[in-house]
Parts: structure tokens; C-alpha cells; sequence
């Protein structure tokens, strides 16, 4: 198959054909493309057609994004030169940089609303509102509490109830386990797959939320002084810095095992912290085990830096082409990797050798 | 912005210059250093009214107090010894981008505290240095920001008897309410922010299970309890909320990204009804807060008709038990308002997990990343490897 060479208009930094009536639209609908260079065939990437609605010469009409590398294709049957070559390779290593950067997060289909804690729902299922939501869960998932801190996750059956706003979980589920509640807390809900989610109807009603033994009621205000509010503040200020070196923990040493010692080391610090904003007590992450028994810590300064961005941008190359890009995926997922020019112990090597291979 | 305008001079502003824009100062302010109002697109990037509080510096030679204008004139003059940042010096959000009616009269009464590095365990000096309030400050970023004194008044003004709840809570949800308030459906001009808090009659007993803070509306209840919230979106994700809208209008954007092409987006702006029927967050004045869900029935409470049903052990933690009148169950009279907690926002979303989420989330070694990946994601990398070995190989 040929590669015809069509007329572009030029938008925002990429080459656009109108749709209608265009040769290119029907032939990338078509058998795969593909190019000779340099005596091999290269397979032309099909492009996903971005269709937009864009106003062109006065004429509004619905035209197709091509972008590279269609574009340096087409410049290549031109002119088949080593400079236009040089660019589709310049372009291909970009482009398995950007990728595989990309693969540094997994992304699921879900939910993110406020909680709404109620004894009507069952231990262990979810509701999830769906009015004002287009979207079809399926009966199995997950419940996170946000932001995840001192949270479980809840693996829970999923329910829809189409006449609610929110997320209707347990009380327990949501007090205990997830120590949250209901005065704004969101919680995101995913599906992980499983039969449709069965319809539930929600009513309140006054003997169902009403207990009818009544306490008594203490008759003093608690009240804090200022120093010890702004200690139990200073306490909670750590949150953020706890959660980063959960994760230099969890990377190291680069062991099956760290990112469960490190998560243990999360759970109490993480808690110590919401009781010391009430009772303004300072907290101390060290007594927890943070900054405990690292490799060097100047090398782990880097470590801030999120995901595959860091495992292959900051490399100044490109990852070689023979490697699964699965392997480097998993890998990165498991936490058993750890960057270069880090001293890992013995046992450690076969992961690292594993990664650079 | 002539409204707006208008409204600042309702305020008490007075006109200031401020080089490549225009601007007003406004508040009572800390020692005559007041709060600056201005629009100067240079530095934003766009003609909105920002405001700039005034801020209390502390450096390694004492405490500095800085006007509003003062803190932009520093950040036009580009010191480039000043050790603070551009966020650190001016406040960056736009006001009036919602309405939240309250906002600015809220923030004009208030001071930051600098640099963001000093540690919260001195901040107590810092406002006992200058009698500022350190009860009132942010929720999100406890003690960057603190009350001048004339937020005792604001309370008061309110209706909080800050001698009977816990201040430290308290004030913290009360300046969350009122800077953040929506306004009501149908306001009640005659009475103190009668625009955003309504009179109403509490019942309170204990409920079933864990203490989940939920505030239940009684029909009554729902129907005093409507928001009104403004929305301006593309058309296909608003379309969903339409029936819960008081009006709306649909127009056409039109961007013109080059001299030959633009790109048209119909998009949908309108005001949507926040009540218990469609969720809303409510706030007492005290303090006692949760998402609102509506009962089938109304209740009565000691021979009353309640329009709001909260568990005691929600008002105790708040420290308010003292408001509560009666034996049990009891009443509790107070003033509500509703905070956004964006509803029209919600709905299905690709949630992207990082392997620190995976960890904390409990989803590592449970789930295989190349399954959750970004869809497509795995035909592009294969493609691009592919791709690779045919060029190189």
C-alpha cells in the first residue's frame, strides 16, 4: 500500500486533513500502511483519528488530527534524505521515553464522591449514587478513603442506587476502617469487574437511624491553648513529609519485603499525627523508624520524583529496544526497583541487573 | 467588574495606584497596613481581582508588617535577594470566579504569616505580638493565615456565643463557612449574612451505630435548606445536572488558535440547586458539619417541629453540647449554611493510581499494573517497540 501524498492544512503545531471527501481518511481506515526506508519496511502507526470540529478558512467542518509521525512519513516519501530519516528516529526514541513514562500510573474506572455512612448498608458493600453519572460498575471493587492516609482499602460488592447523590457505605466500614466519616470526606470507588452492579433503593427513616438510649452529656468545653494548637498543626504539617519517606522506604532496599516494613512504619506515624492534632502533641517521625537504617542519603534525594518518569527519563537513554517494556513495567510496579548508582547489597543485584537488561 | 467595583466601595475601599493595573484598598487592616484589591494582568495573566492580604514577616531581624501594596511593590521591584517566592508574596486566586458571597469581606479581615518555612510552634508569638486571633485561620493550611481582631465581630455578628463552644473548632468551620458560603435560594435580607445562613431548629439524639457525623433534613428542613451554586462547563458533562438547574443558558466558545482555524466548544453556564435532595454539605455556626441526607418524615422534637436531625455524639465533638436544650432528646437552635462541595463535578472518572497509591491503597501485588494500564497505552507501546526493531534491527 502507498502512501499518498495529500494536501494539509496546519493547526496548532500539527497537520490536519478535512475529512470530508479526503483520500488519507479512508485509507487509514483501512489495511495497515506501511514505508520503505532504507530498504526495510516500517510499519506506518495507525493513527487513532482525532476528529475535531475547527473552524478552517471561515468553514467549519469536522477535520482529522494526524500529527507525527504520519506528517514525517509523508516528508520522508518527499524527500527520502538522511535528515528526514534522522527525525523518524529522533521521534521514535522520544516517543518510547514518553510511553513508558506514562506507564507510571495504572488507571481504573471509577467513582469519586463524598462518603455518606449509614447502618442501612451492609458490611463490606458499597452504594454508589449514580444519578447525575453515566457509568456502569460491575459488582467487584475496591473503596479508598481520600487522601489514603491511616485508610484500608475496602475489596467491597458494588450496588448502584440511581436516585442518590454520594457513596453510601457501612458505618463501621467507614468509622473504623477507613477512620473517616460523612461531613466531606470523598472516597473514590473502582471496579474491578464482575456481573453488573445490582440497583438498591435507599429510604431514611426515623426508627432505622434512632437509638433510644440516651446518654449523658458532658458539661464542660474542652478548650486548647494556643502553643499546644499550634503544636498539634506543626504535628499534622508532617503528613506530607511522612508519605515521602514511606515511599524512599518502600524503595528500599529494593527487597520483596520494604514496602510492607515501610507501610508499618506509615500506619502508627500517620496516626500519631491526627491524635496530635487534637491534643497538640508534637510528633517526631524518627521514633517511628523514618530516615532508619538507608543506603546513602544524598542519592536519595532524586527519589522525590515520581514513577517511570524517573527510571527512564533521567537515564540519558533511551531503553534498548530488545527489552520486554513489560518487564520493565512490572518491575517498576513490584517496588523492587531502585535507581542506578546506588550500592545495593549482594542479594540485591540479580533485581537490578534484571531492570537494566 | 463595575460590579464588583461597586461592591468594594460599599466596603469602604479607597483607590490606590498600582503600576500596569488598577486597585483598591480595603479593611481595617493591621496597623494601618490594609488589604489590596487589584487587577494588574501583567502579573496574572488575566484582568480578574486578586486579592493580596497583608502579611507579618518574620525574619532573622524581627517580625515586619507588609501592606498588600507593599507585598506586590516588592515583587515588581524582582528583589532578587528577597528570599520569598511569587506565591508567597501575593495570593493568587482569583475572587469572584464563584459566587461565594462573603468571600472578600471575609478575607479583608484577616493577615498572612511569613515565610510558609517557619515553623507553626512559633506562630503563637507572632499573634500574640500583634493581638491577632489564631483560632481563625485555614482549614486546609492551618496558621498561614490569622484573624485580625474585628473577626470577634464577624462571629458575634453571626450569632456564635464563642464563650460556649470550643473556639479553636469553632472559629476554624466559621470562617470556612462564611468565606466559603453559597448562597441561599431564597436569602433573608433582614437579618446579619442572611444571604448564606439560615435560622434553624435542630433535634438531636443519639443514633445507630458509629458516629458518621450524617445531618438528616426533615421535608420542612429541605425545603428552607436550598442553595444556589454557579456553574460554567461544556455542555455534554452539565447536561446531567440540568434538571437540578434554577436557570442556564447555552452558548458557543470560540477559540481562535491560529489565523485560518479556531475551535468551537458549546458549553452551558447557569446556577444549579444545591438542597438535601441533590446532597449538600452543611455547617452549623458552632461548627457541626456533614453531608445532608432527607428523611421521609417530618419529625418533632419535645413537642417540636425540627428541621434538621444530627447525632449528639457530632455535637459534643464540636464542644457545642452546651447550646443543647432540654434532657434528651434535645434542641438545638442555631444558624446553617452550605459549603460547595462540587456535586456537578462528580462523575465517572479514570482514576490514575501511582505506585505509592498502590502501596497505600493495598492494590500492589493484588492487581497487575499492564491490566490498568491507559487504555491504549499498551497498543501504543507495542507499536512504538515494534516500530523500533523494524527501523534498527
Amino acid at each position: 500500500m502507498r502512501v499518498a501524498d495529500v494536501p494539509l492544512e496546519y493547526f496548532a503545531g500539527q497537520h490536519v486533513i478535512p475529512c470530508e471527501g479526503s483520500v488519507l481518511h479512508e485509507m487509514v481506515t483501512g489495511e495497515p500502511a506501511y514505508i520503505w526506508i532504507d530498504g526495510r519496511r516500517v510499519t506506518i502507526p495507525t493513527p487513532r483519528l482525532p476528529v475535531r470540529e475547527l473552524e478552517i478558512r471561515g468553514t467549519r467542518m469536522s477535520a482529522v488530527l494526524i500529527g507525527p509521525p504520519w506528517s514525517l512519513f509523508n516528508e520522508y516519501l518527499r524527500t527520502p534524505t538522511r535528515q528526514t530519516r534522522a527525525r523518524i528516529e529522533l521521534w521514535l526514541q522520544a516517543a518510547m521515553r514518553k510511553k513508558l513514562q506514562r506507564a507510571d500510573s495504572m488507571v481504573f474506572s471509577g467513582v469519586m464522591s463524598y462518603a455518606l455512612g449509614t447502618p442501612l448498608v451492609p458490611r463490606g458493600e458499597v452504594w454508589v449514587g449514580t444519578r447525575g453519572l453515566h457509568c456502569q460498575p460491575t459488582e467487584d471493587g475496591i473503596c479508598i478513603r481520600w487522601p489514603i492516609a491511616s485508610s484500608f482499602p475496602l475489596r467491597c460488592k458494588i450496588r448502584v442506587v440511581p436516585e442518590r447523590f454520594g457513596i453510601f457505605l457501612n458505618d463501621e466500614d467507614l468509622v473504623v476502617e477507613k477512620q473517616g466519616d460523612s461531613d466531606g470526606d470523598l472516597v473514590f470507588v473502582v471496579w474491578l469487574g464482575g456481573k453488573p452492579a445490582e440497583k438498591r433503593q435507599l429510604q431514611f427513616a426515623l426508627d432505622q437511624i434512632v437509638d433510644l438510649e440516651f446518654p449523658d452529656i458532658p458539661q464542660e468545653i474542652e478548650q486548647m491553648d494556643p502553643q499546644s494548637l499550634a503544636n498539634g498543626y506543626a504535628a499534622k504539617s508532617l503528613v506530607g513529609i511522612a508519605t515521602w519517606w514511606t515511599w524512599v522506604h518502600a524503595r528500599f532496599p529494593g527487597n520483596d519485603e520494604a514496602w510492607a516494613r515501610a507501610y508499618d512504619m506509615y500506619t502508627p506515624a500517620i496516626e500519631a499525627m491526627m491524635d496530635g492534632r487534637k491534643t497538640g502533641a508534637k510528633v517526631d517521625l524518627e521514633d517511628f523508624g523514618f530516615g532508619k537504617n538507608l543506603p546513602n542519603l544524598i542519592q536519595l534525594i532524586n527519589m522525590a520524583l515520581p514513577g517511570v518518569r524517573f527510571m527512564v527519563a533521567t537515564r540519558s537513554r533511551t531503553p534498548d529496544f530488545d527489552t520486554d517494556w513489560r518487564q520493565l513495567v512490572r518491575h517498576y510496579w513490584s517496588l523492587r526497583w531502585a535507581p542506578e548508582g546506588v550500592d545495593l547489597e549482594d542479594s540485591e543485584a540479580g533485581n537490578r541487573q534484571e531492570v537494566s537488561a | 467588574m463595575k460590579e464588583s467595583v461597586e461592591y468594594l466601595k460599599s466596603l469602604g475601599a479607597r483607590r490606590v495606584f498600582v503600576p500596569g493595573g488598577f486597585g483598591f484598598e480595603v479593611g481595617p487592616g493591621l496597623g494601618g497596613k490594609r488589604v489590596l484589591v487589584a487587577s494588574i494582568t501583567r502579573v496574572f495573566g488575566d484582568s480578574a481581582l486578586r486579592i493580596i492580604r497583608p502579611a507579618v514577616y518574620v525574619g532573622s531581624d524581627g517580625m515586619h508588617v507588609w501592606s498588600g501594596l507593599e507585598r506586590l511593590n516588592r515583587l515588581l521591584a524582582g528583589d532578587r535577594d528577597d528570599p520569598m517566592s511569587v506565591s508567597e508574596s501575593l495570593a493568587l486566586f482569583p475572587i469572584w470566579e464563584q459566587f461565594k458571597p462573603r468571600n472578600l469581606e471575609i478575607q479583608i479581615n484577616e493577615v498572612d504569616v511569613l515565610p510558609r518555612s517557619l515553623p507553626k510552634e512559633y506562630i503563637p508569638q507572632v499573634a500574640q505580638r500583634f493581638n491577632l486571633v489564631i483560632e481563625w485561620t485555614s482549614k486546609s493550611h492551618p496558621l498561614r493565615v490569622l484573624g485580625l481582631p474585628t473577626v470577634l465581630d464577624i462571629a458575634e455578628a453571626a450569632g456564635l456565643d464563642y464563650t460556649q463552644v470550643s473556639v479553636y473548632r469553632a472559629f476554624r468551620e466559621l470562617r470556612s463557612l462564611l468565606k466559603n458560603g453559597l448562597p441561599l435560594l431564597e436569602p433573608d435580607p433582614d437579618k446579619p449574612y442572611g444571604d448564606i445562613l439560615r435560622d434553624v431548629v435542630v433535634g438531636v439524639a443519639p443514633m445507630k451505630g458509629e458516629r458518621t457525623d450524617l445531618v438528616y433534613a426533615t421535608p420542612t428542613g429541605a425545603e428552607k435548606l436550598r442553595f444556589v451554586r454557579r456553574f460554567d462547563g461544556e455542555d455534554i458533562r452539565m447536561k446531567l445536572f440540568m434538571r437540578d438547574a434554577v436557570r442556564y443558558e447555552e452558548y458557543e466558545d470560540k477559540t481562535q488558535a491560529s489565523r485560518e482555524a479556531a475551535i468551537v466548544q458549546r458549553r452551558v453556564r447557569g446556577e444549579l440547586v444545591f438542597s438535601p435532595q441533590t446532597m449538600v454539605k452543611l455547617v452549623t455556626i458552632e461548627g457541626v458539619k456533614g453531608m445532608c441526607v432527607t428523611l421521609n418524615d417530618d419529625v418533632e422534637v419535645n413537642g417540636e417541629k425540627v428541621d434538621l436531625l444530627v447525632d449528639v455524639r457530632s455535637v459534643i465533638s464540636k464542644g457545642a453540647q452546651l447550646k443543647l436544650e432540654g434532657e434528651g432528646p434535645w434542641i438545638l437552635r442555631t444558624k446553617v449554611g452550605a459549603t460547595d462541595h462540587g456535586s456537578p463535578m462528580h462523575r465517572e472518572q479514570s482514576v490514575s493510581v501511582r505506585p505509592e497509591a498502590a502501596l497505600f491503597g493495598g492494590l500492589i501485588d493484588t492487581v497487575d499494573p499492564l491490566e490498568h494500564l491507559e487504555p491504549g497505552l499498551l497498543e501504543e507501546l507495542d507499536e512504538v517497540w515494534r516500530m523500533a526493531r523494524e527501523l534498527y534491527a
